[in-house]
């Protein structure tokens, strides 16, 4: 069974037996192994992987607990989940984690461990255990600047909570084993695509020029990183080390210093055929047809070929190899890096070294008041995309059996409803109607230091088209109190000279049985009625002028007509109300304002208007 | 018709003022392509609204078949008006043609859903309207927090109360056109009881014979010919 492996797939390989299971449906033995190698990468169990879901651009990582062949050559393995802290935010509570934290996943319940197709492991993670409990062997300082991610607690799917201690035994296996392995060599030893900052560079230089230029952000930008990171990592981990993940793709950059100073910077590429996965790239758009288009049609063997050459080689031709290289590049491309010090220490405090560089700036230079700061994605900003590709889970088709993440993603109604119990929910007014949620998310981020989950409120027909809202929840009710309290007091200039407006928010929600004005029931008929209910959902028409109901129709049209009327009125005065106000303090822009009054004929004159409702 | 942009011309230069040091800073590049896609979709799609809570996706989606194909339905829920509003709702057809015909053909007729004489009421969807729009390619936003001794500081709070006043406004003119929706379906409730009361006397004529006798004695015949 090996041996017609080697001959399908010379780059696939199972390892040691390590015992046959019982007999499949069809007759034939399922048979567990060791390890296998693939790519030249050996996949040992307890190793952690990344696994690729199609629509998430962020991989998920996992700890592999088995591995085996079913007699009709499909491959699985079991992997128990690790959770992001962003996966988990809701249930994290007063929790802080680390920048690199992950929570391995224990308890019982959805989202602990499943088995998936072997073809859908992406590549070797390198996760190491800082836990100080008895049985972890505590890892070096090698380790440590190895490592992708850390974790030490565990966070319990069943009572959704975060565990400080680790138990017996997580998902049935003895947890000693999903600890730092004894020996240190197996654990790294199978890193061997490593290659240096400069190699990569070469290559680079050879390929594409504008890598080069991005390939030299980097190490500036990473250096600059370094020292902070030393700052922030001496609380929690003595050997500092900096770990820079780029999340939206499988090649990592590496910084491994833990002085801070000399910055020697290790571009790793984990994976060599890596995908080019950057959510934010149109990239991905090129090739994740491709991929989804291999692993449903054609059989497992191949499409781990498809997984192990440059799954875009047929399709997606566009996809320049050079590139792919230093894939997430876009951020630093254009990025400030030289504004970038390396001896900013400055404060850090939430800032995540994950993925977003050039925030290190903004955090530098924030100390003051009335410096104009353009408002850049915070960092984590493309969490976001994550937790919007779980919402729309449903509708992705799912090739690969992932992890049912049924834990984390509540529907914005939920949401909004315990923000409002808890006091997190402030309403913010004022905003371009046309700003998106993202980009206030990123205002909050920017006037006040803190992170927030937002959302535009959709406009409608009565909205105002002067002023957009937004419905945003805070992590703590103080930080929702400071928010609006300095809303109040001082004031946030926005683009256009927009001052923000913040209040406590106060969502409505949708009764259970709502009155909607214009649905007649008729007494008698009501019995009638019922019987032809379910006629009733094909009678959408327009209605004929010989008819009741087309008189009925018409009064409502008139009554429609009427308030769109006054609609407009009042956003028209609250129009000139807001250029009168403005025109007031600025002598010198009356004369447009005069202009642009003529064009919507109000008067300019009138000083003082009053809105006369109804 | 936005205020903000067009009086702000000045007043931008207020807000970069020589002591303000002014950083500019890189948003990640979004995506062109994908703001282009946002906008084709955003005019294949319809807004509808004066919905009745009755009306599902798949009723909406039954009605609006006659039109062209219904892509996607999307509502737009409902979190800061208080008390019952009508429900409105995204319609993405396939293409812009069947679009405008939906809009337009909604706009000359009444159009029923599900029956309620209320008609719904259909015009071309926005992009302000979707709730998953992507980041507009190329807008840089800023934002800086004003000294209490700046001279915009006055204003900014005066316009800040201005916007408050403003969505109160606002929230009482809905409240206004509610009342007079309420109204106005009373009213109708009441013509109809009458109407329907008429129906059913005459029902109640033709079936007890009343009408045939009175037609014999007048001499009419009862048949419509």
């Amino acid at each position: 069974m090996v041996e017609a492996d080697i001959v399908k797939d010379p780059e696939f390989k199972w390892g040691k037996k390590s015992g046959i299971g019982k007999g499949g449906m069809k007759g034939g033995k399922v048979i567990f192994y060791e390890s296998f190698t693939y790519d030249g990468v050996e996949y040992a169990r307890f190793d952690c992987v990344y696994l690729y879901k199609e629509g998430e651009p962020e991989p998920y990582i996992g700890k592999l607990l088995k591995m085996w062949e079913h007699p009709d050559k499909k491959k699985r393995v079991k992997v128990l989940w690790f959770f992001r802290p962003c996966e988990i935010l809701n249930f994290i509570g007063g929790v802080k984690p680390s920048d690199n934290e992950l929570f391995l996943a224990s308890g019982e319940g959805t989202g602990l461990c499943n088995v998936n197709p072997l073809e859908a492991i992406a590549g070797k993670c390198n996760v190491v255990c800082l836990s100080k409990d008895d049985r972890n062997r505590q890892p070096t300082c090698e380790e440590l600047h190895m490592a992708d991610f850390v974790f030490c607690r565990t966070f319990d799917v069943g009572k959704r909570e975060i565990m400080d201690k680790l138990e017996e035994k997580i998902a049935e296996t003895d947890v000693k084993l999903l600890l730092n392995k004894k020996d240190f060599k197996e654990s790294s030893g199978t890193l061997k695509v490593d290659s240096r900052g400069k190699e990569v560079g070469e290559n680079a230089v050879q390929n594409d020029a504008r890598v080069v230029t991005s390939e030299q952000n980097i190490s500036t930008d990473y250096a600059a990183l370094n020292t902070n990171g030393h700052c922030i990592n001496t609380s929690g981990n003595e050997a500092a080390e900096l770990l820079i993940q780029k999340a939206l793709s499988r090649s990592k950059v590496e910084s491994k210093n833990s002085e801070g100073k000399d910055g020697k910077v290790i571009v790793r590429q984990v994976e060599r055929e890596g995908k080019v996965e950057c959510a934010t790239d149109s990239v991905e758009l090129e090739h994740k047809p491709t991929k989804k288009a291999k692993l449903s049609s054609e059989s497992a063997e191949k499409s781990k070929n498809s997984m192990q050459q440059p799954g875009f080689n047929s399709d997606a031709t566009e996809v320049p190899t050079a590139s792919s290289l230093k894939r997430s590049t876009d951020y630093t491309e254009e990025g400030p890096s030289k504004k970038l010090k390396p001896s900013d220490k400055t404060r850090l405090s939430n800032g995540k070294l994950i993925e977003e560089t050039s925030q290190k700036s903004h955090n530098e230079d924030h100390k003051t008041d009335g410096q104009e700061l353009e408002v850049t994605p915070r960092p984590q900003a493309d969490r976001r995309k994550w937790f919007t590709g779980l919402d729309s889970q449903v509708a992705i088709s799912v090739t690969i059996k992932l992890r049912k993440l049924m834990l984390k993603y509540e529907p914005w109604e939920d949401q909004l409803r315990d923000a409002y119990k808890e006091g997190t929910l402030v309403l913010l007014q004022n905003l371009d109607p046309s700003y998106t949620s993202a980009e206030v998310e990123d205002i909050v981020w920017h006037g006040f230091k803190v992170k927030c989950t937002a959302k535009m409120i959709q406009q409608t027909v009565f909205s105002s088209p002067h002023s957009g809202q937004a419905f945003v929840i805070l992590k703590k009710k103080e930080t929702a109190e400071m928010v609006v309290g300095r809303l109040e007091e001082s004031c946030l200039l926005l683009s256009n000279g927009r001052p923000l407006v913040g209040s406590f928010g106060v969502p409505y929600f949708p009764e259970k049985k709502p009155t909607f004005f214009g649905h007649f029931v008729i007494d008698k008929l009501r019995y009638q009625m019922q019987r032809q209910q379910r006629d009733a959902v094909s009678t959408s028409h327009c209605s004929q002028p010989n008819t009741l109901e087309f008189d009925m129709a018409m009064e409502w049209c008139l009554r429609q007509e009427k308030s769109d009327l006054m609609w407009k009125k009042l956003y028209q005065v609250s129009y000139f109300a807001i250029g009168l106000e403005i025109m007031r303090g600025q002598p010198f822009a009356r004369a447009f304002f005069v202009q642009k009054c003529q064009i919507l004929r109000i008067p300019t004159e009138s000083s003082d208007i009053k809105i006369h409702h109804g | 018709m936005d205020p903000w942009l067009d009086c702000s011309t000045s007043f931008v230069q207020v807000v970069a003022h020589p002591r303000n040091m002014v950083l500019i800073l890189h948003m990640g590049t979004p995506k062109k392509s994908e703001y282009a896609a946002f906008e084709d979709k955003v005019k294949h799609t319809v807004y509808i609204d004066n919905l009745s809570p009755h009306v599902t996706e798949s009723v909406l989606r039954t009605a609006l078949d006659q039109f062209g194909t219904v892509v996607n339905i999307q509502f737009i829920p409902n979190y800061i008006v208080p008390g019952n509003i009508p429900n409105c709702a995204l319609i993405e057809m396939e293409t812009t043609k069947q679009a405008i015909s939906v809009v337009s053909t909604l706009a000359q007729y009444p159009f029923m859903m599900s029956g309620m004489p209320r008609p719904v009421r259909a015009r071309h969807a926005e992009a302000e309207m979707f709730d998953d729009r992507p980041i507009k390619p190329g807008r840089k936003i800023q934002c800086r927090w004003l000294n209490p001794d700046d001279p915009d500081f006055e204003i900014a709070k005066k316009l800040k109360h201005l916007c408050q006043k403003h969505s109160a406004e606002a929230a009482f003119l809905l409240k206004q056109q509610q009342q007079k929706e309420e109204e106005l379906a009373k009213q109708q409730q009441e013509s109809l009881k009458q109407n329907y009361k008429k129906y059913e006397m005459i029902d109640g004529l033709l079936a007890d014979g009343t009408a045939r006798r009175l037609a014999r004695s007048y001499d009419m015949s009862l048949r419509d010919d």
